[in-house]
């Protein structure tokens, strides 16, 4: 009676999730506008730049230094003379931002570090954009942190 | 009951009696099953913008984002129905604490990281923060209720139950 009663139970969370998966799937597939399952941004490739050198050229002001993360986050520390660009706001900012992008040299693009890889995202959204001079920070804002290397808040 | 007599005696017996009281359970499983059916619709509707918000929480790996935005909302939404009228009560109140299970160590996470995000609980704009917490405390302490207390009072599966036996019932 117990076992049986169990084995009930969990058919019936089974029945749901497989309801939940038919429903949720089909329905994205009907709509209009539909998510893709597993993010575009997760095929692409990109270089990668380590932080002591990411360092060496923002002394020397040869790269351009993009924050991926939320404002709130951007505010509270960023890396020196990094503008910010969050995900989320790409289509409505990047036309401002074009004009504002060296002729030469690289765009570093950092995220946290931990977490959401916010700075994949971005540089995907760059790559779509047809920008290809773009460099992921290694490690992001927490590699840059544990150096010591300085950082500015606003 | 001989037993439940015993502990009614102290305050905190009737306590635990009303805790178990199968009227509760009704009551309860169709809040539960309302709060969640309201907090799935929204994410129903926006499946994109849940996926941001479920991105943000930075738990998940990447490439599991996009599926849980897309199923999650409607496990809520039929678990949630299900708790309403009444089937498959066990099942459902047993997923649904298991995602307030999930959903608290989650909040719980970034609430320990200092992140300043969205909630995506009930809809766009709410920060996430102390109340979502609690919130989801209390809905697990219903669920748990309802797993385990809920008798099927004003319950579809205890219609179905009953017109089941009528045959079996002896005449008069």
């Amino acid at each position: 009676m117990r076992s049986s009663c169990v084995v009930h139970v969990l058919l019936g969370c089974l029945f749901i999730g497989f309801l939940s998966l038919i429903m949720g799937l089909g329905l994205n597939f009907l709509r209009a506008s539909s998510l893709p399952l597993i993010p575009p941004f997760l095929f692409a490739s990109y270089e990668k730049i380590d932080p002591v050198q990411a360092q060496e050229l923002a002394l020397e002001r040869k790269v351009f230094l993009l924050d991926s993360r939320d404002h709130l986050q951007y505010k509270k520390a960023h890396l020196p003379r990094a503008l910010n660009l969050p995900v989320k706001d790409f289509s409505a900012l990047y036309p401002a931002l074009a004009p504002l992008l060296p002729a030469n040299g690289w765009i570093v693009i950092y995220g946290e570090g931990w977490g959401r890889p916010t700075e994949k995202e971005l540089a995907y959204l760059f790559l779509q954009a047809g920008e290809r001079r773009i460099k992921i920070l290694d490690g992001g804002g927490r590699a840059w942190a544990e150096k010591d290397y300085p950082v500015e808040s606003r | 009951m001989r037993m439940n007599r015993g502990v009614s005696a102290s305050p905190w017996g009737r306590i635990y009696l009303l805790l178990q009281s199968p009227y509760l359970g009704a009551i309860l499983r169709v809040i539960l099953g309302a709060l969640f059916v309201t907090a799935s619709w929204d994410k129903i509707l926006h499946p994109a913008r849940f996926a941001e918000d479920v991105a943000n929480y930075g738990i998940l790996p990447p490439f599991l984002v996009n599926l849980f935005s897309l199923i999650l909302p409607w496990i809520e939404m039929i678990a949630g129905l299900f708790l309403i009228l009444g089937l498959l009560s066990q099942s459902s109140s047993l997923i649904l604490s298991a995602l307030l299970v999930s959903f608290i160590a989650a909040i719980s996470i970034n609430i320990a990281r200092g992140a300043r995000i969205d909630c995506g609980c009930f809809g766009a704009g709410e920060e996430l923060g102390g109340i979502a917490l609690l919130r989801d405390l209390v809905m697990l302490a219903m669920g748990v209720q309802v797993f385990f207390f809920d008798r099927g009072l004003f319950a579809v599966s205890s219609l179905l139950r009953k017109r089941g036996k009528q045959p079996h019932l002896p005449p008069g």
